[in-house]
């Protein structure tokens, strides 16, 4: 009895975060014993937005740059799910040049994120330099963009009914030029820090999520795939061209720390597997359709899903009234909402040290969190 | 198990189920909001031999309508499909039974939803405030009645 008095009252709270380095803008609500956390609270919403409120007063052209805002890492991507959905409502045909020019573009934002996360990832295990040399070879991706958008970071490349801008023989050299790049760093990446004991340390066996936790948390992307299902619906639901490539992302069965991370290393070398089959390709013609600024939608609902770095990104939209030029509701299911659930269930009985490591590996962006 | 067979097993099995449309791999079905659970402990038990998940659940406001519908999407993983369930909640009766114990990530998007919504799910265990700010907080400001300040310039 005296025993319980005593643990009970070792017991202190305190939040954790959102000003905490190891943190992005939210934060965890810590019950701790020592250093044993015995409850988690997540609290989210410090950059709580209101995408989907702010796109009803817009029209679907107007709305193009908010949901680039979701997240702005993975800035292609996230667009290319929202066009998808107004395309399949309002019923256009998108040319295949631009299907193409959309892919080597999501291939390259998804690098991109990943490669951030990449570097993010090691510097919350300690090893700073390879967070300086992975976001060191972001540049090169920031000026591709750049060069094909001319923004390095909201990239808005993509339109309605197609791409913004066509491709030219100097992007195709620069992103020849990355992939060599990367193939070189991946090796010198993967030596630093993947053959590094402290970073084996801290991630085998840490942080594992079963693949029936994986389910019942609705996993998806990279982070379901290291508990062993394949659901990149690159393949499994292809959209887009991805039928015309092959390509194998990886699945592991650990379900920890390490396979995430392993995963994510793997599907920057699947992306660039894609972009090597799919640059000699690119067909001529037109790289987009010709669609009205005010563009009129019947009622209707449509509902569009992208594979983003992070995982499965969905876009519904629903108009109810014949030849709207506003979206009525546009729901945005950001795969990081559902990730992040997770941190109140897998952190108990973790130590206070393993805090960023175990978050960080979920790969969870605060932006497309609250949206 | 394919889209047709996927949406006849549904059809067979719950009783309110209503076909609505197939959109390429994704089916839409209507039920009465009295039978959301009874498909939630359906889609746990009765579908061993495929991965599924809880994609979604999400709320659409219809003042004209005097009611709202809220959607639940299940995705079928091998089987390559979506389910859309379609719920009519009417405005008199903003209240409909919390899923979170068969599956744990409805947990966040019911809270999302009685939040921006305000509507209440029976049985949740921590309704409570979330993403909203405090000025905002308890004005559902999803609902269509909620209007933004500062609209931007609409197109002509």
């Amino acid at each position: 009895m005296t025993e319980n008095k005593e643990r009970s009252s070792s017991l202190v709270s305190f939040s954790y975060g959102p000003q905490h380095p190891g943190t992005h803008p939210y934060s965890l609500l810590l019950t701790v014993d020592g250093d044993r956390i015995e409850k988690v609270e997540a609290q989210i919403g410090y950059v709580h937005r209101g995408l989907a409120k702010q796109a009803e007063s817009r029209t679907f052209i107007q709305a193009l740059p908010i949901m680039e805002r979701s997240c702005f890492i993975d800035s292609v991507n996230h667009q290319f799910g929202y066009v998808m959905a107004v395309e399949k409502l309002a019923g256009i045909e998108v040319p295949e040049r631009a299907e193409y020019l959309r892919v080597i573009a999501a291939e390259l934002s998804r690098m991109n994120s990943l490669i951030s996360w990449f570097g993010g990832y090691a510097a919350e295990t300690g090893i700073n330099s390879a967070f300086m040399w992975a976001w060191k070879d972001r540049e090169m991706f920031l000026d591709l963009f750049g060069h094909l958008a001319g923004s390095r970071v909201s990239v808005m490349y993509l339109t309605i009914g197609g791409v913004r801008w066509d491709w030219n023989d100097k992007l195709t050299n620069l992103t020849w030029e990355i992939i060599d790049y990367m193939e070189e760093r991946l090796k010198i990446h993967k030596k630093l820090v993947m053959k590094n004991s402290i970073f084996k340390k801290r991630t085998k066996g840490v942080g594992v999520v079963s693949k029936e936790k994986a389910l019942e948390y609705a996993f998806t992307g990279p982070n379901l795939r290291a508990s062993g299902v394949q659901g990149d619906i690159r393949i499994l639901e292809p959209y887009s061209v991805y039928d015309h490539f092959k390509f194998t992302p990886k699945v592991m069965t650990e379900g920890d720390n390490w396979a995430r991370t392993m995963i994510r290393l793997h599907d920057i070398e699947t992306s660039m597997e894609i972009l090597k089959q799919a640059l000699p390709e690119i067909p001529e013609g037109e790289y987009k359709t010709k669609v009205p600024l005010k563009l009129r939608a019947n009622a209707g609902e449509a509902y569009a899903r992208v594979e983003l770095s992070r995982g499965v990104m969905g876009y519904y939209i629903r108009t109810v009234e014949d030849k709207s030029t506003k979206p009525y509701r546009v729901k945005i299911r950001g795969p990081s909402f559902s990730h992040f659930q997770i941190v109140e269930d897998i952190l108990v009985g973790t130590h206070m040290a393993d805090i960023p490591i175990i978050k960080g590996s979920l790969d969870v962006c605060p932006a497309d969190l609250d949206r | 198990m394919n889209v047709e067979e996927l949406k006849k097993k549904f059809l067979d099995n719950i009783k309110t189920a209503q076909e609505e449309k197939i959109q390429d791999n994704q089916i839409f079905i209507k039920i009465d909001k009295e039978d959301i659970k009874t498909v939630s402990k359906f889609i746990k038990e009765q579908f061993d031999d495929v991965n599924k998940i809880l994609e979604q659940v999400f709320a659409i406001d219809f003042p004209d309508r005097n009611e709202m519908e809220m959607i639940y999407t299940w995705w079928f993983i091998e089987y390559h499909a979506l389910v859309h369930f379609r719920v009519i909640l009417p405005y008199d009766d903003l209240k409909v039974v919390s899923i979170q114990d068969d599956w744990v990530a409805a947990n966040w998007h019911e809270r999302e939803t009685w939040e921006m919504f305000g509507i209440d799910f029976e049985g949740h265990p921590n309704l409570k405030q979330f993403l909203l700010s405090d000025e905002l907080f308890g004005k559902h400001p999803m609902r269509k009645s909620f209007k933004i300040e500062h609209n931007p310039e609409e197109a002509k």
